[in-house]
């Protein structure tokens, strides 16, 4: 037999790689995590059908498709000038609830969770969903599965296939749902609740529940006082699917609110010469260089800032978790590693909402589409995905073909506050030129994925995964070490 | 809904699998899977897809399943239980020629997986399927990669470069092979 060995490699050019630059005293100057990007595919889009949006931008990314699904027909919507039907709108936010819900779940429990209930000290080989069902058995494991599951099917009996649904148009759904479809979800909804519930126990008795973690998400190590953007309601309450965008400051004052076709007038986006990624910031406070502060344009759209910038959560037994969440970490709360706690109250809000959809009388509604009739121009849809605020921007001409495709996807949005987060990990490790390379890859892995950033192209049965690597260069940008994992 | 377990398999047997789509139609109890993998808009990520079609275009077996998929670790380990065998087709960049079309067993993942990861978003799929025989999933005895290697530059476009489309009958010629080992 054939033998070949196959080195991990990364798939797109800069996808997986972190970067640290080093100033004249060998401290560290200026970190970045390299981020796959878009290239071309604005470009790939431009002349096709706007109507093929919500099935073309969910295959840019294999980790969530349903946000670029739901933001690609939502901005279709307003291409058109068209409204959903209430039984189309809420179908569409039923499942972008179950989505989320197995979303959350998956970086809860698979990665980032590992970090806390394993310890940021355990072996990088136990760090992960193994590691966890060894310590605490195996029930949990097969809840996961199971949670994973009840999202998946719900997306496949609205969304028309698992993952990738494709029933959004614009105007509303291409199907309705039935009676017994409708049970089945609210049953699924039913057991995620519990779920959520059994999540969010998890975490306060073993994570805050333990001196040493707690003091991790308290301490200084991971916390950066910055700006928060995130979807809010007309209540102000945490929403995934629709409404405005709100911005609150360091201190947690208001920046400032916008509707998704105002986002150019509060959102730039920095280059800078030693990437070709980019840095966006609010425009109305400026670009200060990779600083935090009141004074510096960075912002963070995650989770936490969600909590942050609204005014709770719109279900009862998540709003009583934000309350907790509230009174131990104050408002807002900086600390990045608070994002996973977010995570999980969004978690059980998602599942709350859940239910509530899934019994709402209009939800069988077979009234589930607005045809368009208006001639196409030009619209924005925003969505809130797991990882951040998505924005997607559409231009066409009067056949509905596509003259422009912009996109601010989540994480995106956190490049500039993820490079903070990173810096600050390396600094720890690094003093006067030398490295200790024990416990920096974990510690930089543990500072990036708070914020469960979005590698979508990471889809494949080799590599499969992509290898973190790290590059410490010095003031002349030479190379000094390689760190491989 | 109460109790978790039996989580697996996720599906039952032949119903609602295709993601992307079922492409060949299979009986109630498929045994046998075979994958592409891969990203059908982003150039010759897509050779999966391409072969994955090839396949379904020439083969009627009600045993076989073929699928079309652009999904990683965790949803692959759960796409992959519940059949005997498996063989997936992926896109590859190791280096070689451009075309170069390789064959290896799923059992040399761990070797080749890195640890940390830049990807804070899934399992490398040989952990998946460590967690799924873990947690009693039917997950196949026999998983087998053949890797397309492509251009090292990603583009989005439908098309492939011309080494990649012209391995493409290679890569469906050792597909047929692992199809009739079986049926031998």
């Amino acid at each position: 037999m054939q033998r070949i060995s196959i080195d991990p490699m990364t798939r797109l050019e800069g996808h997986g790689k972190i970067e640290i630059f080093l100033d004249e005293a060998g401290d560290v100057a200026n970190a970045y995590l390299q981020v796959p990007e878009l290239r071309g595919f604005e470009r790939f889009c431009v002349g096709r059908p706007v109507e093929e949006m919500p099935v073309l931008t969910n295959r840019i990314c294999g980790v969530c498709p349903e946000a670029h699904h739901m933001a690609a027909a939502k901005a279709a919507d307003a291409v058109y000038g068209v409204t959903p039907p209430p039984a189309g709108r809420k179908l569409r936010e039923l499942l972008y609830s179950a989505f989320f819900f197995a979303d959350h779940t998956t970086h809860f429990f698979i990665l980032g969770g590992p970090d806390f209930l394993m310890g940021p000290d355990a072996p990088v080989a136990q760090r992960n969903i193994l590691g966890v069902i060894h310590k605490l058995g195996l029930e949990i494991g097969g809840k996961v599965i199971q949670a994973r599951k009840v999202g998946h099917t719900t997306v496949e009996i609205i969304g028309g296939r698992k993952v990738h649904p494709c029933t959004a148009v614009p105007g509303g759904q291409t199907k309705a749902i039935s009676e017994d479809e409708r049970q089945e979800i609210e049953k699924m909804g039913r057991w995620a609740v519990e779920f959520g519930q059994f999540a969010l126990r998890a975490f306060h008795d073993l994570v805050l529940g333990n001196k040493e973690y707690l003091d991790l998400i308290l301490g200084d190590a991971y916390t950066h006082k910055t700006y928060y953007m995130g979807l809010v309601d007309a209540q102000n309450k945490v929403n995934f699917y629709d409404g405005r965008v709100r911005v609150v400051g360091p201190d947690g004052s208001l920046h400032g609110i916008y509707a998704p076709d105002e986002y150019t007038d509060w959102i730039a986006e920095r280059v800078e010469p030693w990437s070709y990624l980019k840095f966006p910031y609010l425009k109305k406070v400026g670009w200060k260089g990779f600083t935090d502060g009141a004074e510096s344009g960075i912002y963070m759209a995650t989770p936490l800032s969600r909590l942050n910038v609204s005014d709770g959560m719109a279900t009862p037994l998540a709003q009583a978790e934000y309350e907790k969440f509230v009174a131990t970490l104050g408002k807002p709360a900086h600390s990045r590693l608070a994002i996973h706690w977010a995570r999980l109250i969004e978690l059980l809000y998602a599942a709350e909402r859940w239910v509530e959809l899934a019994i709402d009388p209009e939800i069988t509604s077979p009234d589930v589409r607005a045809l368009p009739t208006n001639t196409p121009t030009e619209g924005v849809g925003i969505v809130e995905a797991p990882r951040g605020t998505l924005t997607h921007h559409y231009r066409t001409d009067e056949k509905g073909l596509l003259t422009m495709v912009n996109l601010v996807v989540g994480t995106t949005n956190n490049n500039a506050a993820m490079s903070l987060s990173i810096g600050k990990a390396a600094k720890s490790l690094i003093k006067a030129g030398t490295v200790v390379t024990e416990g920096l890859l974990n510690r930089i892995e543990m500072a990036y994925r708070a914020y469960d950033p979005c590698l979508g192209c990471a889809t494949h049965a080799l590599p499969g995964k992509v290898p973190l690597e790290v590059s410490i260069r010095d003031a002349s940008g030479e190379l000094l070490e390689v760190l491989r994992g | 809904m109460a109790d978790p377990r039996p989580a697996f398999p996720p599906l039952p047997a032949g119903e609602g699998r295709g993601e992307g789509k079922r492409i060949a139609p299979g009986s109630a109890a498929p045994t046998t899977l075979v994958i592409g993998l891969g990203n059908p808009i982003l150039g010759d990520d897509g050779v999966g897809w391409r072969v994955a079609e090839a396949v379904s275009a020439e083969l009627y077996d009600p045993d076989v399943d073929v699928l079309c998929l652009a999904v990683g670790g965790m949803t692959l380990m759960e796409r992959l239980a519940g059949y005997r065998r498996a063989l997936i087709v992926d896109a590859v960049v190791s280096g070689a020629p451009p075309g170069t079309v390789h064959d290896l067993p799923a059992d040399d993942m761990h070797r080749v997986m890195p640890h940390h990861t830049a990807s804070s978003h899934d399992l490398s799929l040989a952990t998946a399927l460590d967690l799924g025989r873990e947690l009693g999933a039917e997950l196949p005895a026999e998983i087998r990669i053949v890797g397309v290697e492509a251009s090292p530059a990603f583009e989005f476009g439908e098309a492939l470069s011309a080494p990649v489309a012209d391995a493409v009958p290679e890569a469906l010629a050792r597909v047929r092979a692992w199809l009739e080992g079986d049926w031998r």
